[in-house]
This record gives C-alpha cells, sequence and structure tokens, in this order.
C-alpha cells in the first residue's frame, strides 16, 4: 500500500497544494546509502487510504537527511521508507515482512503495519518541523 | 493492577472454555501467589541484571574425568512488573544459564538475552508486546518479528557465537563467554526477521539444518557449522498446521504438521490455532538435496511439542522418536494459568514416547510405549543416522507439575531405565556429551555422560546432576547444588 501510494504520488498524480507554509521534515540515524521515499497525507482519510497530498524522494549520503514541502495548513501525516538499495521497493522477505526501515510523523510506531493516524497526525501552522529518528 | 492487564486477566479467564473448569479460588490464588514458594518457583522472576558467577556446592560424588566444558541453558525467566502478567509461560523473556563443569566443580552465571521485547517493557515497567499467549498492548510498538521475539527457548554454538534460539524470529547474537547480546542474526538482508526454529538439526558433519514456519508455508535453511547460510528455499506445506520441532535424518527433512491449525492472524498466536482431533497429523518428507522432491503420510491425530531423531533403513524406510500427547490442552491453556501462579491438573496433559515409521510404500505406523515423556534426547554423533536410545524427562505425578525422572529407552530391546528424583523435584532436559578418546571413549552410542539439571523445590535451588549415559539406573555419578532457584529452562547446548 505505501508502495503504490508512493509511486502515484512521484508520477505526478497528485496536485500540488495552492499554498504555502513550509514544512520541514529532518531525518537523523540514517544508514548512509539509498533514497527515502517520503509520502505526505493531508487527513485522516488521506492517510488511511494511502492517497499522498505530495511525495518526495531524498538521496541519502549521510547519517542524516532533510526535505521540505510547500504546503496549506491542516492536518498531516507522513509515511517514509528507506530504500537502502536502491531497488525502487520496499523489500520484503519472503514471508512478506519488511525488511527495509521505515518510520512515520510524530516518529509514530505501528503495531505490525503503519502507525494508526491519531499517532501520526500532526498539525501545519506556520512554517513547521517534523523530526524523524530511523 | 492496571485497567489493561486486569482486563486481560478477566479475558483469559473467561475465554477458551477456561471459566468452566476454573474453580472461584484461582482469582484468589492468583492474587495472593508468592512466587518464592513451591512449584511457583519455577515461573519466578529472574534478578533483572542477572546472575554473578558462584561455585555450586558439591552434593555428592565426583566430576567424571574427561568431562569438562559449558552447558548453556534457555528459558523464559521474566514473567510479571507487580500484577502486570505475561499472558503464557513461554512469553518470558529468554534467560541463558551457563555452567561451566570442570575437574574443580561447577560454576555458575545467567543473564537476560537483551532483546528489544525485554528493553521495552523494562523501560515501562509493563508487560507491552504481543506474543505466543500475550495480546500486548495496542501501543504495542512492533516493526518486525523481531520486535517480539522473546529468544527464549534454546541455544546453539554457532562459531564463536551463542545463538538465543524462538522460533518466530531471528537467532539472537551473544558473546559465548559474557553472555552479552550482539543483537538478532541475519543471514541476507533479503532475510531479516525471518522465522527460524528453536530445534536447529546439526548433522555430524557439522551442517546445520532449521525451519521458520509462517501459516502453510515453510522456510528452510542450510547453514555451515560456522552459521553462515548455504541454502534458503520456500516450501509448501500441507496444512498451517502448528510445529514447533521436526526431524531430519540422514537425506530427508521430515515436518509433522500435527492438525493444530492457525486459522487467523491477529496476537496472541496460540488463540489461532483450531484443534483438530478429526484430521490427521499430516507428515511431509522432503530431499535434502532437492526440495521439490516430497511425500505426505498420514497417521491419526496427536499433538507434540519435541521429536527425538530420525534414521534411515537400507531400504528407505524412515523412523523417529516423538512424544505424542492426545490433546493440546497444556499448551493453550495450562502454561497460561502457570504465570499467573495456577497450576490446573486438569489442563495438564502428559506425552509419551513413540516411534513413527514412514514405509517406502506410503504406509505410516506409530509404535506407542506408554512410557511418560518429554525433552528427548539422543547421542548427536548419530544424529541422522541408525541408532537405539533416547535419553528423556519422565515420572510425571498426578496434580504436580513437571517431570521427576529421567529415564531412557532402547528401541532395539525395549528395555528402559530411570532415575526417580522424588516428588519434590522438577526436573529439566539433560544432554548427552560424549567420553572423549583420551579417557576411554570409544565412540559408540551413549559412550559418555548425560548432564541436566532438576529444580529441587525444597531446598529451592538448581542442581546440575551427572549420569553415566548408559546407567541412569544407577543415580548420578556427581551432583552439585547452585546458590539460586532458577526458573525451569527449555533446552540447551554442551561445547
Ligand atoms: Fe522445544
Amino acid at each position: 500500500m505505501l508502495k503504490s501510494a508512493l509511486i502515484a504520488a512521484l508520477m505526478g498524480l497528485i496536485a500540488l497544494p495552492a499554498s504555502a507554509e513550509t514544512l520541514t521534515v529532518q531525518f537523523s540515524k540514517l544508514t548512509p546509502k539509498g533514497t527515502l521515499m517520503v509520502a505526505l497525507y493531508k487527513g485522516e482519510e488521506a492517510y488511511t487510504s494511502g492517497k499522498p497530498v505530495a511525495g518526495q524522494q531524498v538521496a541519502v549520503s549521510s547519517d542524516t537527511a532533510t526535505a521540505t514541502f510547500e504546503v496549506e495548513p491542516g492536518q498531516y501525516g507522513l509515511k517514509i521508507f528507506h530504500d537502502v538499495n536502491g531497488n525502487g521497493q520496499m523489500d520484503k522477505n519472503p514471508f512478506g515482512m519488511p525488511v527495509e526501515p521505515f518510520a512515520f510523523s510524530n516518529n509514530a510506531k505501528g503495531r505490525m503495519g503503519p502507525a494508526a493516524w491519531a499517532d501520526a497526525a500532526f498539525e501545519v501552522k506556520g512554517n513547521t518541523t517534523q523530526d524523524i529518528a530511523f | 493492577m492496571t485497567d489493561l492487564s486486569r482486563r486481560s486477566f478477566l479475558t483469559a479467564l473467561g475465554g477458551a472454555g477456561l471459566m468452566a473448569a476454573a474453580p472461584t479460588s484461582w482469582a484468589a490464588a492468583a492474587a495472593t501467589a508468592t512466587f518464592s514458594e513451591g512449584w511457583r518457583l519455577a515461573v519466578a522472576n529472574a534478578p533483572a541484571e542477572g546472575y554473578a558467577p558462584s561455585a555450586l556446592t558439591r552434593l555428592s560424588g565426583k566430576m567424571p574425568a574427561g568431562l569438562s566444558g559449558t552447558l548453556y541453558r534457555n528459558g523464559p525467566a521474566w514473567f510479571r512488573y507487580g500484577d502486570d502478567t505475561t499472558g503464557h509461560w513461554f512469553d518470558g523473556d529468554g534467560m541463558i544459564q551457563k555452567y561451566d563443569l570442570s575437574a574443580d566443580g561447577v560454576r555458575h552465571t545467567g543473564r537476560f538475552v537483551d532483546t528489544v521485547k525485554r528493553r521495552v517493557e523494562q523501560q515501562k515497567q509493563a508487560i507491552v508486546m504481543p506474543g505466543f499467549g500475550t495480546k500486548g498492548r495496542a501501543d504495542a510498538p512492533v516493526t518486525s518479528n523481531d520486535d517480539v521475539n522473546a529468544a527464549n527457548t534454546s541455544v546453539l554454538r554457532a562459531g564463536d557465537e551463542l545463538w538465543a534460539l524462538w522460533e518466530g524470529g531471528s537467532p539472537y547474537r551473544l558473546d559465548a563467554q559474557t553472555l552479552l547480546t550482539k543483537g538478532p542474526k541475519t543471514f541476507r538482508d533479503d532475510l531479516k526477521g525471518l522465522a527460524f526454529l528453536a530445534h536447529p538439526k546439526v548433522e555430524p558433519s557439522g551442517r546445520i539444518w532449521s525451519a521458520g514456519f509462517m501459516g502453510d508455508k515453510a522456510w528452510i535453511w542450510q547453514l555451515s557449522p560456522a552459521g553462515e547460510m548455504e541454502r534458503g528455499e520456500l516450501i509448501q506445506l500441507p496444512a498451517a498446521g502448528y510445529a514447533h520441532d521436526w526431524v531430519v535424518s540422514e537425506r530427508h527433512l521430515i515436518l509433522p504438521m500435527q492438525p493444530l491449525i492457525a486459522e487467523r492472524q491477529t496476537p496472541p498466536f496460540v488463540d489461532t490455532l483450531v484443534w483438530h482431533p478429526d484430521q490427521p497429523i499430516r507428515i511431509l518428507v522432503v530431499e535434502k538435496a532437492d526440495l521439490s522432491k516430497r511425500r505426505l503420510y498420514e497417521l491419526p491425530a496427536a499433538t507434540y511439542f519435541h521429536t527425538g531423531d530420525a534414521w534411515e533403513d537400507t531400504d528407505g524406510t524412515i523412523r523417529f522418536d516423538v512424544c505424542l500427547a492426545s490433546s493440546p490442552k497444556f499448551g493453550l491453556n495450562g502454561a497460561r494459568d502457570l504465570v499467573k501462579g495456577v497450576y490446573n491438573a486438569g489442563n495438564d496433559e502428559e506425552a509419551h514416547l513413540a516411534l513413527i515409521t514412514l514405509r517406502p510404500d506410503g504406509r505410516a505406523d506409530m509404535q506407542a510405549t506408554g512410557v511418560s515423556s518429554e525433552f528427548p534426547q539422543t547421542d548427536h554423533r548419530f544424529q541422522g543416522l541408525r541408532r537405539d536410545r533416547v535419553v528423556h524427562v519422565g515420572g510425571y505425578i498426578e496434580g504436580r507439575l513437571g517431570a521427576h525422572a529421567l529415564s531412557a529407552f532402547d528401541w532395539k530391546t525395549g528395555k528402559a531405565q530411570t532415575h526417580d528424583f522424588g516428588r519434590d523435584a522438577i526436573v529439566e532436559e539433560a544432554l548427552f556429551v560424549p567420553r572423549p578418546a583420551s579417557h576411554g571413549g570409544t565412540g559408540q552410542e551413549m559412550d559418555g555422560w548425560m548432564v541436566g539439571t532438576v529444580l529441587n523445590l525444597k531446598a529451592k535451588a538448581t542442581e546440575l546432576h551427572v549420569f553415566e549415559a548408559k546407567n541412569l539406573s544407577a543415580g548420578p555419578v556427581g551432583s552439585w547444588r547452585s546458590a539460586h532457584a532458577t526458573p525451569l529452562g527449555f533446552h540447551g547446548t554442551f561445547s
């Protein structure tokens, strides 16, 4: 689900937001290689159903990285996975369990799946920063 | 008691038909259970910081000349924070006990495996993670199987490392000397977190076979003696039957899938298992050399935790020993009650030693002995090869937890031997240690010693006993007593 949402986002299927607060997402504790796949969702419905409002790929060359989004004020959530081997996929083991790191806004943790909206939701109101540690 | 734990406690008592069987005194028993008394020592919390090195006190006999090395044992050893109790005996945090045997006697030390699960729960001082029989909190931070890995079932020496094994996630790597945890073993990046049985089988060549189960699929691990991956393959199983153990012969992998079938995916795992007494044990046999070459056998419903070992006759007939029970109620119910301080004999189920024979023409049969039996062990130098003897615990007493005797059975002669430790002892697994050639070892089957531990409830202490492996009836040739009563463990290795 995460993967298809990201691909949809990255293919430009999602309209850019009209206006303009800056959301800065700072990532830390990264393995310095590969690419971060960052998907931003506006509102619970979009987050839960996997329809991002924006998506970014961020090349990783040190243990930190940054992504910025220009967005309207509102409630947002982030789903991120680290494509460590750069094959464009969130790799899974033969039993279907993810083997590449993933994270959510607010550093929320899922329970054998994506973090719940209630835990991952944050407000963008003025310029906003999210710090996400892997 | 928090609201959450109270709720899961009541749910557990109300669920799975327990309410019907539960005396009303249970709740009171659980509320007042003193885990430093009686059988409850078996499921008491061990010291969080581990056991400092100490010498055991010699009770009788002496260390046989030629016997030296280390007995490592693993088992669940942390079950509760105040009244907040784990949902199942099998969900306690793994702790390694290390017994060093030398001419000077026996020294002991012990340390918890430093798992993600244990870190999270120690930090919160609460049961948080889901498990085999634990529902876990809704906000449990779980991103992979290894986040809930209790590393509490067995140990394997692989190269310089000691691996603490569970069955639903990776082996946890430990330093074999300090017992300090290094982290989960990843065999290959794309296999991270894949299940690895607590019952790997080690060929006489040193090659290691293990498996991981997920529904009706199994991943087969073939490892070098040093624990590096040689091969891995996914195979299809005849049913999503629960398997805690399996058998490996010289040329085949044998997977007995009992009709205890996982039918859902929501934790706890044990609640997804449904017992189908009308369905057979389906025994899948695959060739080591080509996992696509498979045969299927069926035998009437029975349940098991442990097998002995397998061998093949010259005509291709496969035989293996197994401890069979007629109902899985101990694993499903009895083992959940224990950690609450409740032993209900009605939810215990004795297993008996049997020999299963799988013939080349597709017929399967089962020879029952009627001998009470668990934790079967063989002379590992004959792994996968023709042999006669199996050593096991037994001597169950109605109304008392655990085994009280160490016994041996000879398939060739049909003769049994036993040493009874008495009703105040709970006998743990004993392992075979060969007599070295330097001390007259012949290399014949069972020429050596059995080394095992016993929880002495009267003395409130764990003991280590050494037997001549071929002469259990003569009693221990050397016995030592620890300063500690360590919680009951499951499996070990000697190196
Ligand atoms: Fe076991």
